[in-house]
């Protein structure tokens, strides 16, 4: 293959690279008059004849032309085309001017090429840096929501402090998660998210250490390409299977003197989304208050007094217990020295107590980059800082960027790149998440709902020991102080004792050296290299609920690439031509070291591997992978309006077997602008694409070999475990296929805009570590099969309905609409687990992929619903049909194994509408998803436990739910009986949610929403009031984040924000973060 | 063209760099971070840890009452109903199918037994393959048997019903210990420490135990099966798992109680100890702390929380509180009683069923260091406890509920078995029928990965849930 390449390369090298009489050469740059930027692709052709050239990526053409000079014409769609007589210079610089009837954008494309959007065959979507920095969010992920269509970016909360943000492009594509690559001026870097142990499930415990794509600097950002299927991205071979991001940061440009541009911003964090509370019912399991019994034979004398005092069920982390009415009893807080020792105090609601246990937090950032540059050589830096406080108390983030790009030209035909990103984050106390674990799990799901949460935060005596509310029975039995919590840490102690630190230091960047070969022929050579260190420290502290534990982690990851690339252009009379030639080594090197204490500390307090009083769990973990690729490019342009583009790749992976680690893959891609040949008024520019695609795909290493898993050894006699994975020695490449077709057309003048896309992607031969039945003894195999497909639209609408000179309102609105549908699986099987949600204990929700149905269906427990049958048992109509049905007594009766809806939204999408008036500017930016499913464990146990709002309200008798059934209280259940006959019942209220325990349908939500995601409004002083100041912009901001959700279908949890952690399709929540509103302001400026 | 040449070479310098002829990586896709081989050794004892877990589980303990959870009662109240079977398949019964898989193929054979002798490492891997087995279908009934543990071969394996799989069990226990060879014993053996002695007596214990379970549906073979296991000589002493002072070693219901309290004993428990003045009683649990008095938990009450810790009577602190605290596996209490049903029944085994049933007794206050001679003699004269052959189901099954103490699973399996003693379904069972469970579900991922077996067995077996018995419960 690698011999076909070449050849079909150097033919069409040799067909346009005729010699002809060179007598001068003229050379240049070709800029925008507009903003400066290079213009790549221009055509430069001496008028009356086939002589010409394009220019090449930084806009810079060289021409031969006659001794007698001639006149260079300069075009390009969507510029005014301009004719320069040549004279006797040799040196043609032109700033070309848009021709605003045919406005064309450049975009930036495989392998970092820009190029006119006009010209690609599919669909790349560009956001500008000022637009992903509209609100200064702090993770470029994070600030792509909902800008690009068919981009489905799922957030962690404000107050996960830099949590990981997840992003779906297309949906789903194949039967796993399917995560874009990113690349960063050229350099594929890695978006992994880190937590604390690999552990992916919400079980609890897990800190989110971020995704690795938030260490970009935003400042530094330019702009980013959202290269969105296998066509677009087929040149990044296997890893652009799932889209790839394109991150083009700024350069510095040739300017006089030194540009200076500061960013300043300062947000405020408030807690936003909490569920609704009930205020009536406090702590315990029952309506009667618990009293004191005195106990001469252990407890103190001076307790006598107390005997027959009304206490609270403190062991209770619930709140189906007495009404908070006022009644003077005897608070968790009376049983420790102190002032209220012994006191009585009214039992009352505390209606904001969750509320105020958060704190405001603070994100305040600061970036000044400087650039500059001469005709040889440009540059920029910058330096960056953020400080975070979280709205969790103790929580900090703090991060600095650097980074340097700077370019020389050596020589005449040399030039130099350089660049450099380097970014520390350090953290302190990164909020846990899940269920079970951390205080928020503990406050909104199992809580007594008269506790003042500011009594709390003195959560030490005097002697440092611990200070909490969930005493237990014996302490008090005992008559000690008290010495243990039972279930929950106090929550502060639980923020400022079990505390965790991480460090990270991330350097990414590459060197590159090209060599202007020939006239129309580019040779470079990079070097690209990715690298991370990250330190993770967590301790639980000595005299908390659980065994003191120091966990300390380090994570190295580096990726290197080596890239050779040829680049070719050149025009011959209609006929432009671009072509790329390259190779490309890439080695990965990861390595990991995790240390935890066993069995608790043998010195409390003293955090520390040697500290372990049992064998320390130590684990090391060392991974190599490399691929070997050629590839190729080739883009055909006739006349400015026909194009066509092919690319071939080929890969070796060293992760497949040896005998099938090699694949080839192309792609094809064509358009046609057609306004080019209307001429028409209203139509100001429309073109058609297509494209098809093919790309080939590996897995990870160490997936062929069969290994043993090594088990804690039973004393000095070690443990070896036949390996749960059956690996794989006869896997095969996988390939995806894709097609997709697309319109682009302005009409008026481009005052309206319309880009629609539809696509059709197919996986097969995927390579899927399977879920099997454990009775075959494994729990997965690595096997190749199965197809799933997914198929597409995607719209981007743009208007500007009013533009006068003072006053212009524009619109910009994306959607996509995407299904995935699993077409096959291995043989004989019908469905793929994705994912144990919960345990079978929970009602065993699992989402799954099954033929024939959509990607991503959940199924668990859910209640029986009725279905008439006749005598031989066929299903019949009957009105009760589809009903609930409940028991003789009401209780839903429950069922195993029900469908319950699918995962992934029917439609994702944003619209952003921007004002400007004169200097003023106002920009409000909307996300939207609606369908999709996911489960929530914190509206289960926020019900279970008798938190929510629901579980005291008043039923139709007047009455609270919680009044006795006998005296018109319990709760409303209308349903069915087994035999189809309408009944109501009222329950109980705790029976009636305890009896959802493990129901997962009853806690199933829609995740549609509509949210304010993003406003800003703006000011930027007028160039007369700064003309004679240094200052060559001067920008001032309110901006705000998470402003308003408008719409939700769940009380309480924000639909948007669904995570579990790092891992998993956050496909359910427990514990979750509330979300954060933030409000601040933003100061920018220029010299 | 000389200047295209020299292009032309270096493109190809370039494209060389890549590397991109070359398929050939070595070994860098070899994973440094497991081992490619085991000794056998390493495999047996990470399965034989898995018998602490089968022992130490919860479940057993509440269906029988001996246990009642405290504030959540999810357990005690029949909450939950499929169980996972898989990590069961995927752990032990993995790795013991190895140790044969190794003992037996001519290319590791002689490897392997560096270890022990082929025959002796088969022979454990059988007998503990059994075990386990038995232990799995008397919760789940029939299950993945003969098509199981066949990796990529079967990725579907359907079920065998449980007579197949009592029938094969028996042969394999039958057919392990007699392989057993005069080589040397298994490495790794952390329950008899490779004695081969031992394991034939085990082996032997297991067949008698297994026999006597399908006794009520199978007689027959029950008795032939019974009595030639019992002739080829069953164990003389508590078969015991040895916890470790270290917390990957640890008793279970230890490390329950680091953080929570979940677990006291029951209300019926405590009340028959108490009213046959059992001194069990104070080896099975704590006084309760406000009253320095036994006091059992009530069983499976959706109020339990309001009842306080200090008012109940916790597990004894030789559990609860002691790391290295040893789990019974099988004990000779548990021997005496089968011996003792099995002569009542009129089967050819020495000694009178009195004898075999007060042994049995004796055995128990033995293993829980209470034994008095004089309390003992008066004990076993108690109206409630004295042998009469006539009521042996209800004696048997009363003195094996106490003496089967924290061995949950087989505590439930002979509750179910006897019916004795008479236990009151959880007042607040959250189960639709309300009913003491007789089985547990298959897992439900059974139902989204195997269905089309799942279906077809739970056609033939009847409904998957609690209440549908098992083969051998006919009464």
């Amino acid at each position: 293959m690698k011999k076909y390449l070449l050849l079909s390369a150097a033919l069409v090298f040799m067909l346009f690279n005729h010699a002809w009489a060179q007598e001068r050469s003229i050379s240049g740059k070709v800029t925008s008059a507009d903003d400066g930027s290079s213009m790549p692709g221009v055509t430069v052709v001496l008028k009356g004849t086939s002589i010409g050239a394009v220019t090449d990526l930084d806009g810079n053409y060289r021409v031969s032309v006659p001794s007698e000079g001639g006149t260079l014409v300069f075009s390009f769609v969507g510029l005014l085309t301009e004719e320069v007589v040549i004279g006797q210079r040799t040196v043609i610089d032109l700033a070309m001017k848009s021709d605003i009837t045919q406005l064309s954008e450049v975009v930036v494309t495989g392998l970092g090429i820009s190029r006119q959007e006009s010209s690609l065959g599919y669909a790349v979507q560009e956001v500008s840096g000022d637009k992903l920095a509209m609100v200064n969010e702090t993770n470029i992920v994070g600030s792509l929501t909902g800008k690009v269509a068919g981009v489905q970016v799922i957030g962690a909360s404000g107050a996960a402090l830099g949590g990981s943000t997840k992003i779906r492009l297309r949906g789903a594509t194949t039967l796993g998660e399917s995560s874009p690559l990113f690349v960063v001026d050229g350099t594929p870097i890695s978006n992994e998210s880190i937590g604390p142990d690999g552990r992916t499930h919400f079980g609890g415990g897990n800190r989110d250490y971020g995704n690795l794509a938030s260490d970009i600097n935003p400042n530094d950002i330019e702009s980013i390409s959202v290269l969105k299927g296998p066509s677009a991205a087929a040149i990044y071979g296997q890893r652009g299977a799932n889209g790839v991001i394109l991150i083009t940061t700024k350069k510095g440009s040739s300017r006089q003197g030194i540009g200076l541009d500061y960013n300043h911003s300062t947000t405020f964090d408030k807690v936003y989304v909490l569920p609704s509370y009930q205020n009536t019912y406090g702590g315990g399991y029952s309506q009667t208050f618990p009293t004191f019994t005195y106990n001469p034979a252990v407890h103190p004398a001076e307790w006598a007094a107390w005997d027959g005092q009304n206490m609270i069920n403190y062991a209770a982390d619930e709140s189906w217990g007495p009404k908070m009415d006022g009644t003077l009893v005897r608070h968790w807080d009376s049983w420790y020295p102190g002032d209220e020792y012994g006191k009585l105090r009214p039992f009352s609601p505390n209606p904001d107590n969750v509320r105020n246990f958060f704190d405001t937090g603070v994100t305040s950032s600061n970036n000044v980059a400087f650039s500059g540059g001469n005709n040889d050589t440009f540059f920029r830096m910058s330096l960056g800082n953020t400080n975070q406080t979280g709205v969790l108390p103790g929580s900090a983030l703090k991060k600095v960027n650097v980074s340097f790009n700077g370019t020389a030209k050596l020589s005449e035909k040399l030039t130099s790149n350089a660049s450099v990103m380097y970014t520390n984050t350090q953290a302190n106390n990164r909020p846990r998440l899940g269920y079970g674990s951390g205080p928020v799990s503990s406050m909104n799901q199992w809580f007594q709902r008269q506790i003042d949460t500011d009594r709390l935060r003195n959560y030490q005596n005097a002697d440092g020991t611990q200070r909490f509310w969930n005493l237990r029975a014996e302490d008090i039995a005992s008559g000690v102080t008290p010495q243990q919590p039972l279930y929950w840490d106090n929550p502060y102690w639980d923020l400022y004792e079990n505390t965790s630190h991480d460090n990270r230091d991330r350097t990414l960047g590459n060197v590159s050296l090209s060599y202007q070969l020939l006239e129309n022929l580019k040779v470079s050579g990079f070097v690209r290299s990715d690298n991370y260190v990250q330190r993770i420290e967590e301790i639980t502290a000595s005299g908390g609920l659980e065994l003191d534990r120091y966990l300390s982690r380090t994570l190295t990851g580096r990726e290197n690439n080596y890239e050779f690339l040829a680049e070719y252009n050149k025009s011959v009379g209609d006929i432009s031509i671009n072509a790329t030639l390259g190779g490309n080594i890439r080695k990965n090197f990861n390595s990991h070291l995790f240390e935890e204490t066993v069995g608790g500390l043998s010195t409390p307090g003293f955090y520390d591997i040697a500290a372990s009083k049992d064998r320390p769990d130590v684990d090391t973990y060392r991974s190599q992978k490399e691929v070997r690729s050629v590839y190729g490019t080739a883009s055909f342009g006739y006349k400015e309006y026909l194009y066509l583009d092919v690319t071939g790749r080929r890969d070796i992976s060293s992760s497949l077997p040896s005998a099938n680690n090699a694949y080839f893959y192309p792609s094809i891609s064509t358009s046609f602008v057609f306004s080019e040949l209307l001429n028409s008024s209203v139509l100001s520019f429309g073109k058609v694409r297509a494209s098809y695609a093919k790309l080939g795909s590996d897995i990870s290493q160490y997936n062929i070999y069969t290994t043993y898993d090594v088990g804690n050894p039973y004393g000095s006699t070690g443990r070896l475990a036949v390996n749960n994975k059956l690996q794989n020695a006869d896997l095969r490449p996988q390939l995806s296929t894709n097609m997709e077709v697309g319109t682009n057309m302005r009409f008026l003048s481009d005052r309206l805009g319309l880009d629609v896309n539809v696509y059709k992607t197919n996986v097969t031969d995927q390579i899927l570590e399977l879920t099997v039945p454990g009775s075959s003894g494994f729990s997965t195999a690595i096997v190749n099969a199965g197809e799933i497909e997914s198929k597409g639209l995607e719209v981007v609408f743009n208007a500007t309905p009013v533009k006068t000179a003072d006053f212009s309102w524009d619109i910009n609105l994306n959607g996509a609409h995407n299904q995935s549908t699993v077409i096959s699986l291995a043989e004989g099987l019908e469905n793929r687990e994705l994912q144990k949600i919960l345990s079978d204990r929970w009602g065993g929700l699992s989402l799954n992929a099954r033929v024939g149905e959509k990607w991503g269906q959940f199924v668990g427990g859910g209640f029986a619903r009725y279905q008439a049958t006749d005598a031989s048992g066929n299903n019949i109509d009957h009105p009760s049909n589809g009903k609930i049905m409940v028991d003789a007594s009401g209780f839903y009766i429950y069922e195993q194994n029900v469908e319950l809806g699918s995962l992934l939204p029917e439609f994702t999408g944003g619209i952003r509408n921007t004002f400007n008036y004169k200097d003023l500017s106002l920009s409000a930016f909307i996300d939207f998803q609606k369908g999709g499913q996911f489960f929530s464990v914190t509206r289960m146990f926020n019900d279970m436990a008798g938190q929510s709002a629901a579980t005291a309200e008043i039923n139709d008798n007047g009455k609270n739910v919680r009044d006795a059934v006998a005296d018109g209280g319990g709760v409303r259940v209308d349903a069915v009986d087994e035999s189809g006959n309408p009944v109501t019942h009222y329950l109980d209220a705790v029976d009636y949610y305890w009896g959802q325990f493990g129901l997962n349908e009853a806690y199933m939500y829609d995740a549609s929403f509509i949210k304010l995601r993003e406003l800003r409004v703006g000011y930027s002083l007028p160039a007369n009031l700064i003309g004679k100041t240094p200052f060559r912009s001067i920008n001032v901001a309110v901006i705000g984040k998470n402003l308003w959700l408008i719409k939700t279908n769940v009380d309480g949890i924000d639909p948007s924000e669904i995570s579990e952690g790092i891992g998993g399709f956050n496909a359910a929540e427990g514990g979750v973060l509330p979300g954060v509103r933030s409000v601040g302001f933003n100061v920018r400026f220029g010299l | 063209m000389i200047k295209n040449n020299k292009i032309f070479s270096i493109i190809t310098a370039g494209l060389l760099l890549a590397g991109s002829a070359c398929t050939d990586f070595g070994d860098i896709n070899v994973d440094p971070n497991q081992p490619s081989n085991a000794p056998t050794s390493l495999l047996l004892t990470d399965a034989q840890t898995w018998v602490a877990t089968a022992i130490g589980a919860p479940e057993g303990v509440l269906y029988t009452q001996q246990l009642s959870e405290t504030q959540y009662t999810e357990t005690s109240r029949y909450n939950q109903t499929t169980f996972d079977y898989y990590p069961w398949y995927t752990g032990p019964l993995a790795n013991l199918q190895q140790i044969i898989n190794l003992n037996t193929d001519d290319a590791t054979k002689n490897a392997a037994a560096a270890d022990g002798s082929n025959n002796n490492q088969i022979a454990v891997a059988r007998i503990m393959k059994a075990y386990f087995f038995q232990y799995m279908t008397d919760r789940w009934g029939a299950l993945p048997y003969s098509e199981a543990l066949q990796g990529a071969a079967n990725f579907n394996p359907a079920y065998d019903t449980q007579d197949k799989i009592y029938a094969d069990l028996l042969k394999e226990v039958k057919e392990a210990v007699a392989m057993i060879d005069a080589g040397a014993g298994p490495n790794g053996d952390i329950i008899f420490g490779g004695d081969m002695g031992s394991w034939a007596a085990f082996g032997n214990t297991l067949r008698m135990n297994m026999a006597m379970r399908i006794s009520d549906i199978d007689p027959a073979t029950a008795r032939s099966e019974f009595e030639a296991a019992y002739n080829a000589g069953v164990i003389s002493t508590d078969v015991m798992y040895n916890h470790l002072n270290d917390a990957n070693n640890q008793n279970p219901w230890y490390g329950r109680f680091i953080t929570r309290t979940d677990y006291a004993v029951s209300e019926p428990m405590i009340n028959y100890l108490q009213s046959v003045n059992d001194p069990r009683i104070s080896a099975y649990a704590e006084p309760a702390l406000a009253t320095g008095t036994f006091v059992g938990m009530p069983y499976g009450i959706s109020t339990a929380g309001d009842i306080p810790n200090s008012d109940v009577s916790f597990i004894t602190d030789n559990i609860i509180n002691t790391k290295d605290a040893d789990q019974a596996i099988f004990t000779v209490a548990q021997v005496e009683f089968l011996l003792a049903e099995a002569v009542n029944d009129g089967w050819s085994i020495p000694g009178t069923a009195q004898q075999h049933y007060e042994a049995g007794i004796q055995a128990s206050w033995e293993q829980w260091g209470v034994f008095d001679a004089a309390a003992f003699a008066t004990y076993i004269a108690d109206a409630a406890v004295v042998w009469n052959g006539t009521n042996a189901d209800q004696l048997i099954g009363t003195q094996k509920w106490v003496a089967l103490y924290m061995q949950g699973y087989e505590a439930w399996a002979e509750w179910r078995r006897l019916d004795f003693p008479a236990l009151t379904p959880a007042p607040d069972a959250v189960n639709n029928s309300g009913q003491i469970p007789v089985r547990q579900a298959y897992p439900s991922t059974e139902y989204t990965l195997n269905k089309a077996n799942y279906e077809s067995i739970v056609a033939a077996q009847g409904a998957d849930n609690l209440d549908n018995k098992l083969w051998w419960d006919t009464k």
